[in-house]
């Protein structure tokens, strides 16, 4: 392996991140991979990216076209369709409310932690 | 038609593939015809002997190979009659051929005295044997008790005095009477009785595979539809 | 491994798996677009051919669900059979949609076979209701099948029985046989087949012709695990048009393949 292991919860980010990549535009594969890395989120292994746009493809989530490529044999084009737009407005908030609770349970800082268990109703 | 033809061709097919039986059946009546052949009447009747139990061993593996796919091609939509014929047809296009032979190698072979009447004896022994071995198919399971089965009536046959009553029990007695009559003569066997005997073997044989190609009662609570509708089960 | 063959490799595993054509054709432009523009090996980013070919063949298939409001194809009720005074079948009931698999599952002896061989009424149950609309196709748990004629042979005997000419039997055998991950055409006797491949051609005698239900007893007997991912898949095609199967097994992956489920047993049922 030359390259680098992807972080172990890249796995389960993986797929709402290709929905928030795609929310600006159509995109190809490779496309997509190298936008994972410029964004800091990490260099994601062929065999990790593919099945991950064929599950979301397979939801309904990505509505996949190929275009013909500059004199090669074309390129995949993944788009998000209206379920797609759907999944990823609701998987922003859901990531929110995760990504503090994670935070405060990682710094120690309890009573930050999410909507529902506000201020001092934590138990100690 | 295009449909006898082709469950026909392909029952035909199977037959003729047993090719080590097959030769063995084909060998065995000449290999007794020629260890009797000094006397005349005993080398012709020892080859009808051979014929009745070559043939209805056959016509028994045909039946034995017919029970793994009858059943299914029934429930495909043929009916059983149809099947049980067009395994017949090709028995007997079997049995033709190899009456032929054997009738051909008995008539420039021999001086025998009517030509006419050992191919008739020939030809009424071979669709005999193939009514007796297919009603034995229709009957027994396994391929060891049938070939044993056959060989004793076959058997008895060639033993027994024909001019014993009860002898006329027998399958193939028509082919010890049609033999006598086509080697001696008229004098003591006649050709009706011969044709009338094989005749009843025939039919009731032909019932009993009748009766087994229609197989157990059918379920009286089934209820078949055609089409496609479907229907909501009570 | 270099990535041309990485890529034959992974295009292979994906053709035994049973993928079509088409499908095969996309994955590998689009790996080896990636593979080009990145410039990286196929085995690094894609790890082994074969097991990234597995996760793709999952992903493309995944377990049907049921379909419940097919109209009813197949529906029995009350189903009693002893044998030698030992109640085999007792008050089985059993319906079958269309689009519908049902698995019949249970232990040796509970009874699948002989379920199987009275729906089939190759040995009928002595009291109960059986109501089918349209036609039957079964393969039984062994045999079935002439020893001395080839498969061809098979596909036009049953095939021409279920009103397919000659030429469109062997054709739609041959298709059948390839989507089981076989190639059909010059194969020996039935007789000279291994046992798995015995089932393959039982199997396929019973599809031929398309029947509206199709009964089958054990069909992946000696199946190799791509042939029995091809067989499901083969099923699940074959359901949805309108059709229903009844499957008898005893391997634990009917239950995931089959759209219901229906456990017969020595005590009671369902």
């Amino acid at each position: 392996m030359t390259t680098t292991e992807p972080a172990p919860w890249l796995r389960g980010v993986l797929e709402p991140c290709l929905l928030g990549l795609l929310a600006d535009g159509e995109a190809y594969g490779y496309e997509l991979s190298t936008r994972l890395e410029e964004a800091g989120i990490g260099t994601v292994p062929g065999g990790s990216l593919y099945p991950a746009l064929l599950r979301l493809e397979k939801r309904g989530l990505l509505t996949p076209q190929w275009r013909a490529g500059d004199g090669g044999p074309g390129r995949k084009y993944y788009a998000l369709t209206a379920e797609g737009r759907r999944s990823l407005a609701h998987q922003r908030v859901a990531w929110a409310e995760f990504a503090s609770a994670v935070t405060a349970v990682l710094t120690g800082d309890r009573r930050a932690v999410t909507p529902g268990g506000v201020d001092g109703e934590v138990a100690r | 038609m295009n449909d006898l033809v082709l469950h026909a061709t392909m029952a035909m097919r199977s037959l003729i593939r047993r090719r080590v039986a097959l030769a063995v059946l084909v060998l065995f009546p000449l290999v007794l015809y020629a260890a009797t052949y000094d006397a005349l009447g005993r080398s012709v009747r020892s080859l009808v002997f051979g014929i009745s139990w070559a043939l209805s061993t056959v016509a028994f593996f045909a039946a034995m190979s017919a029970r793994e796919t009858d059943p299914r091609l029934r429930l495909a939509g043929r009916r059983p009659l149809f099947l049980a014929g067009a395994r017949l047809s090709a028995l007997l296009t079997l049995a033709a051929v190899l009456v032929l032979v054997f009738w051909l190698v008995v008539v420039i072979d021999r001086d025998v005295r009517s030509p006419a009447g050992v191919g008739l004896d020939f030809a009424v022994t071979a669709v005999v044997a193939v009514a007796f071995g297919s009603a034995v198919g229709a009957v027994l399971r396994s391929d060891l008790e049938g070939t044993l089965v056959l060989f004793l009536f076959a058997g008895l046959q060639a033993v027994v005095n024909p001019f014993d009553s009860w002898s006329r029990l027998l399958p193939f007695w028509s082919s010890r009477e049609l033999g006598t009559v086509a080697i001696d003569g008229p004098e003591q066997s006649s050709t009706a009785a011969g044709l009338l005997h094989a005749a009843i073997v025939v039919a009731l044989c032909g019932a009993v595979v009748a009766v087994g190609a229609a197989g157990p009662l059918r379920n009286r609570h089934r209820e078949w539809r055609q089409g496609f509708e479907g229907f909501e089960p009570t | 491994m270099r990535n041309e063959s990485w890529i034959r490799s992974f295009d292979d595993a994906l053709h035994a798996q049973g993928l079509a054509a088409p499908d095969r054709a996309e994955l590998v432009v689009e790996i080896e677009g990636f593979l080009d523009e990145g410039a990286t090996m196929a085995l690094d980013h894609f790890g082994a051919p074969d097991v990234y070919a597995a996760s793709i063949i999952e992903l493309h298939h995944p377990t049907r669900r049921p379909s419940p409001d097919g109209p009813a194809l197949l529906a029995a009720t009350g189903l009693h059979k002893g044998f030698r005074g030992r109640t085999v079948l007792d008050d089985v009931a059993v319906q079958a949609r269309a689009g519908e698999i049902v698995a019949v599952i249970g232990a040796n002896g509970s009874g699948k076979s002989t379920l199987l061989r009275a729906l089939a009424d190759i040995d009928p149950a002595d009291r109960g209701s059986i109501a089918i609309a349209g036609s039957i196709g079964y393969a039984p748990q062994s045999g079935g099948l002439d020893e001395r004629l080839t498969p061809v042979e098979h596909f036009e005997l049953f095939g021409g029985t279920r009103g397919l000419s000659r030429a469109a039997a062997r054709a739609e055998g041959l298709r059948l046989a390839h989507d089981l991950a076989w190639e059909a055409d010059g194969a020996p006797l039935a007789g000279e087949l291994s046992g798995g491949t015995r089932r393959k051609l039982a199997v396929i005698t019973a599809l031929i012709g398309g029947p509206d239900v199709v009964l089958l007893d054990e069909p992946c007997q000696g199946f190799d695990g791509a042939s029995n991912r091809c067989f499901w898949d083969v099923l699940s095609d074959w359901v949805v048009d309108g059709r229903a199967a009844v499957v008898a097994s005893h391997l634990p992956d009917v239950v995931h393949r089959a759209t219901t489920v229906l456990e017969i047993g020595e005590v009671a049922v369902r």
